[in-house]
């Protein structure tokens, strides 16, 4: 399978009061053609800025400091505001957190396609973005007749289908969703997941979910990488992540998660994430780890290394 | 009925619909329709009132904590109506039913240190019997985990979610309460986090004494603390029993369908068919029969006439014809 | 909190406020402004201001520092008296506009039900109608009775008015801030529901009310202007507009008898901005998303 996009030393910083805290600190991965990747960590580890610079959003105080973004063979973050505007919807389609709050309450459904369609290109004449419409709203599970409806006519699902529907009309290569299920009902969130899945399967649309849910990650990625406080820790196919994680921090978040029906006693992670703004030296998670080395883990940061087929962990306890 | 004094907290048959709008675009929605359970206090334990947005959980914990009156039905605490006491007996339901909300940061009033909201609890609601207010406030802090001086003086900006939590719930146990309305209070933390302040509430249970009734969504988080549990769908109570019989074996539709939502964190256990449910558009009218009737995998025609009532099934209550 | 502490947090508003530089700099002229009408006041003799104290239309020079205007009085204490009586209207239809206002919304929307809906439709009312026209109505009326205003009075009519801004702004704030959940919060701590309105929701509601308060001063200024520049304005007194109604009045402009005209202007216009420019920095402190500079 080819790389579709390659995220090469990534560090994004922002900067307040002659302070500066880098929120993405040297990132790396790849996403490969027709995979579901998945992106997890919890609050505030990077995840949204690291999606937020693959689509240049990234505005003052937050500045790109280093590293390429490179999709089907172009660094995104070279190209110029006109030609990245070509990519931005046609090829990478991008459904930020809450989006399905964003939109328009006064204009229809259908309205709100054809503006977003005719800003992005004027070719398409308002029979075949009709057309494409309803097909897209066919492969997401909606009815023809909600094109008419208004936003607040609709469930919190039935919103969030419609975001996905837009973000698949032009019909991109990548797709990337940040927490697309979160502030929604647990029957409601397993169709978008399936949902997800289902365009995956059928359009061969790559994806790049973003969620703190590991149990969302469990149910459809392919393959998973974790985050935390800035730095990507590990990567992996997702079942071998599940069943023998290998960095301190998988270990500790999945054991933290509980499941139905299980008793056994839950595990939280002791002490808090790391003020980025003072970051501990060495490895960032060495103040709350168990398998802390004195010398080495406090000392130097570790570097994101292979260390089996397919594996990548950025850890002392492993020699890549 | 006499109303048994056995139990600490029941709540007997109470609705409460919401009119919005005026004039002529009202429109009613039933929150709470006829809803009934009881918390016993024997010993202490974590009711769990399970059910997703529409459920009216909250509706339910707000008629608990007094901050709106029921349409019709009763809460009684103690053997007493809640809301036919006097005031000295108002204010003794306070200090012995407190509450923790979902947002950790919304519960503080950004302008004051988060002293302000501990100190006027331990001022208006008392403390035990010969203790300064401060050493009362520094001993709850204690008991859940933090350093006093970690906290006091400090705004809300500058502490984490878990620390707020935990502040939240320290002013909790300030009067020493027996029950304790936890609204989905880890809902906003990061899961590294929950398991902490899930893990706190079950030391509360059983070293301070406190009965929890646990408001959420999410039935992972409920079966780990819980021990009962009333699961609402659209206003009524659908299925009622001990948490874990109900949760690896559920009888009512609902349940069932809830429970096999629930994304699994292992990628073993995939789901493996497509959801049919239909979703279900922003307003309905009011259904006469089951409420859950258009969602139903096993819907009959006596289930669009009336109601479901709630049986007594084995160890636990379900609403369904099927039983 | 113990009265070091609350002492503390009075500080710690004010320099808030007093990091603000737009807010520093706006009172800072205007007061500046109020100061040097005083002196000049405490400097000149009482006759400067009658009629024939010297020969009209003078143009500036160092005996007259601006001149004098028609009546043979000296323009820069009839400036000073505007600026003075100006500010005492402002203030007036302000203080009352704000404390009236912020009373009837808050009532509204923290009770809600008919009370609020009541209020609204009042507010609304008051809201819609075309205030200068209005006021100018009422003045014509109460000048053709022949009863000629003082600068209080003024400021009583134009209050009439500066409430409505006030009402819905603090009614909004109410609104929200009910709902909030350290409200309910309180509520189970077992604070009393006026506990509750003074100590938890002034401090959201007072920035606002601040706000509301100069925004009243500004729009007081510039009403009195408009009704004064008509000939509705407290004929002997001196204001800001009534400053600027002389000359129009008399054809100052064609005349050439520009220290008439221009002084007047320039000086309401120093007023204004600085009023402007606080408000500016207000809105930036309530909203800090606002920041442009």
């Amino acid at each position: 399978m080819s790389v579709l996009l390659k995220v090469e030393g990534l560090t994004v910083a922002y900067e307040s009061n002659g302070k500066r805290l880098l929120a993405v600190n040297d990132a790396n991965l790849e996403i490969l053609q027709g995979e579901i990747f998945g992106l997890a960590g919890e609050s505030a580890c990077g995840k949204t800025t690291l999606a937020s610079s693959i689509l240049r959003l990234i505005k003052p105080p937050g500045r790109i400091l280093k590293g390429r973004v490179v999709f089907d063979g172009v660094d995104l973050l070279s190209l110029d505001e006109e030609e990245f505007r070509k990519i931005r919807w046609e090829k990478i389609a991008y459904i930020p957190q809450a989006s399905m709050n964003a939109l328009n309450p006064v204009m229809r459904i259908y309205d709100q396609i054809l503006d977003v369609v005719e800003a992005h290109r004027k070719d398409f004449s308002e029979d075949e973005i009709r057309k494409r419409a309803e097909e897209i709203f066919a492969s997401v599970g909606l009815a023809p007749y909600v094109l008419k409806m208004y936003p607040h006519e609709l469930s919190g699902g039935m919103r969030q289908r419609v975001i996905i529907a837009m973000s698949l009309i032009l019909n991109p290569k990548l797709l990337i969703a940040d927490e697309p299920t979160t502030a929604l009902d647990v029957v409601v969130q397993r169709g978008i997941i399936q949902l997800l899945k289902e365009i995956n399967m059928k359009f061969g649309t790559t994806v790049l979910l973003i969620t703190h849910d590991m149990a969302v990650h469990a149910q459809i990625v392919d393959r998973l990488a974790i985050m935390y406080a800035g730095k990507i820790v590990e990567i992996g196919p997702v079942k071998e992540m599940f069943e023998k994680p290998l960095h301190p921090y998988t270990q500790l978040l999945i054991a933290s998660i509980p499941r139905a029906g299980e008793k056994r006693k839950l595990a939280g992670i002791p002490g808090l994430p790391p003020d980025l703004r003072n970051p501990p030296p060495g490895c960032m998670f060495h103040p709350r780890c168990p398998f802390m080395i004195q010398g080495k883990c406090d000392r130097v940061e570790p570097v994101l290394q292979q260390v089996a087929v397919n594996r990548k962990v950025a850890c002392h306890l492993y020699k890549g | 009925m006499a109303v048994s004094v056995v139990n600490l907290l029941e709540v007997r048959n109470i609705s409460k619909t919401f009119v919005s709008g005026f004039l002529f675009s009202k429109r009613k929605v039933v929150a709470v329709d006829k809803v009934s359970f009881s918390i016993p206090g024997e010993k202490p334990i974590v009711f769990v009132l399970a059910g997703e947005s529409g459920s009216g959980k909250s509706t339910i914990a707000r008629i608990i904590l007094k901050f709106i009156k029921p349409d019709e039905g009763e809460v009684f605490y103690k053997g007493k109506n809640i809301f036919a006491i006097n005031s000295k007996e108002a204010l003794l339901y306070r200090r012995e039913v407190q509450a923790v909300f979902q947002d950790p940061y919304g519960a503080f009033n950004p302008v004051y240190p988060v002293d302000h909201i501990l100190s006027i609890t331990a001022r208006r609601l008392g403390v035990d019997q010969g203790k300064g207010i401060d050493e009362a406030i520094d001993e709850v802090l204690v008991s859940v985990g933090l350093r006093p001086e970690e906290v006091r003086g400090k705004y809300p900006y500058q502490l984490s979610g878990g620390q707020r939590q935990r502040v939240l719930l320290a002013r909790a146990l300030i009067p020493r309460p027996k029950l304790i309305v936890a609204d989905e209070p880890v809902s906003m933390l990061d899961a590294s986090l929950r398991a902490e302040i899930l893990n706190l509430m079950l030391d509360l249970k059983v070293k301070n004494g406190v009965s929890f009734l646990y408001i959420t969504h999410d039935l992972s988080t409920a079966s780990y603390v819980g021990d009962h549990i009333a699961v609402l769908y659209r206003g009524s109570v659908v299925e009622m029993g001990p948490i874990d019989d109900v949760i690896t074996n559920p009888y009512h539709p609902y349940t069932q369908l809830l429970m096999s939502s629930i994304p699994q964190p292992d990628p073993s256990k995939r789901w493996q068919e497509k959801i049919a449910t239909p979703e279900v558009s922003a307003y309905k009218e009011q259904p006469i029969g089951c409420k859950f009737y258009d969602r139903c995998p096993w819907k009959k025609e006596e289930c669009r006439k009336a109601p479901p009532p709630l049986k007594k099934i084995g160890n636990r209550y379900v609403a369904c014809y099927l039983y | 909190m113990s009265t070091t502490q609350k002492i503390t947090k009075m500080f710690k508003i004010l320099s808030s406020l007093r990091k603000n530089r737009k807010v520093v700099f706006g009172i800072t002229a205007y007061v500046l402004a109020l100061f040097i009408s005083v002196f000049v006041l405490l400097n000149y003799p009482p006759s400067s201001k009658k009629i024939g104290y010297a020969e009209p239309l003078l143009p500036p020079s160092p005996e007259h520092i601006l001149g004098t205007d028609i009546l043979g009085r000296e323009m820069i204490v009839l400036q000073a008296e505007a600026v003075i009586n100006s500010t005492i209207i402002g203030l007036t239809a302000a203080s009352i506009g704000v404390l009236v206002g912020s009373l009837l919304g808050f009532v509204g929307g923290y009770y809600g039900g008919r009370i609020d809906y009541v209020s609204r439709v009042f507010t609304d009312v008051f809201l819609s109608v075309p205030s200068l026209l209005f006021l100018i109505l009422i003045s014509s009326l109460i000048s053709s009775l022949g009863k000629q205003l003082n600068i209080v009075e003024v400021g009583l009519l134009i209050s009439l008015f500066s409430w409505t801004w006030p009402a819905r702004q603090v009614r909004a704030q109410a609104l929200s801030l009910k709902e909030r959940d350290f409200i309910y919060l309180s509520e189970i701590s077992g604070e009393r529901k006026l506990e509750i309105i003074i100590r938890e929701m002034m401090p959201h509601m007072i920035p606002w009310m601040t706000a509301s308060f100069v925004n009243a001063f500004m729009t007081a200024i510039l009403t009195e202007a408009g009704l004064s520049i008509l000939g509705l304005g407290p004929q002997t007194d001196m204001t800001l507009g009534m400053l600027l109604w002389w000359p129009l009045n008399n054809a100052a402009m064609y005349r050439g008898l520009w220290w008439w005209w221009i002084f007047p202007l320039a000086a309401f216009i120093y007023m204004f901005f600085s009023l402007y420019i606080v408000q500016i920095g207000i809105t930036e402190i309530i909203n800090p998303r606002s920041k442009v500079v």
